[in-house]
């Protein structure tokens, strides 16, 4: 997912419009990006 | 084993299935659970000493992924986020962080410390809300 379409989706969580498909896939994607800063960070 | 077997009596019966509410919340949990895990990982390795010899490229790279976190946190409205956008926009304007002073760097991290720890708490907190509307 790109940054755009995460935004798109968290502006859906905040409005409660996201289904509980859309979130848990948010925050898979929200996670993945979060671990690309930890592996950066480690490396 | 025991839902597999629920989901073939449902199936045959023609019932709709649907996967059941202690299942969702097991996997809610985990998936709390991981991000609170990543966060407080971040949270450990985002520190002043690793930045500090960390190339001038890396820590554009750093700053520009933990800006476009922000960016999404403050799109799912975690306060924190959004109150410290315009600082977070300076810590991105740290891309030619070659010649940035330790303090500047020190303040940058403390922004981002911040942050981080808004999203783990909204996200909590997001969790916390959907398991009461489950329950």
């Amino acid at each position: 997912m790109t940054t755009e379409e995460l935004t798109v989706l968290a502006e859906k969580i905040k409005i409660g419009k996201a289904t509980e498909e859309e979130t848990i896939k948010f925050h898979e994607e929200f996670n993945k990006l979060i671990k690309e800063v930890e592996d950066l960070l480690e490396k | 084993m025991k839902f597999e077997m629920f989901n073939k009596k449902k199936s045959e019966s023609n019932v709709e299935v649907v996967e059941p509410t202690k299942e969702k919340n097991e996997k809610k949990n985990k998936l709390l659970q991981i991000t609170e895990e990543t966060i407080e990982k971040i949270k450990g390795v985002f520190t002043y000493e690793k930045l500090k010899n960390a190339t001038p490229e890396k820590r554009k790279i750093v700053f520009d992924k933990v800006k476009t976190i922000l960016i999404i946190a403050a799109a799912a409205g975690v306060t924190l986020a959004v109150q410290n956008f315009g600082a977070m926009d300076n810590v991105t304007s740290l891309e030619n962080t070659a010649d940035a002073s330790p303090e500047t760097i020190k303040e940058s991290i403390g922004v981002g410390m911040v942050v981080l720890s808004g999203i783990g708490i909204w996200i909590k907190n997001m969790y916390n809300k959907e398991r009461e509307q489950t329950i």
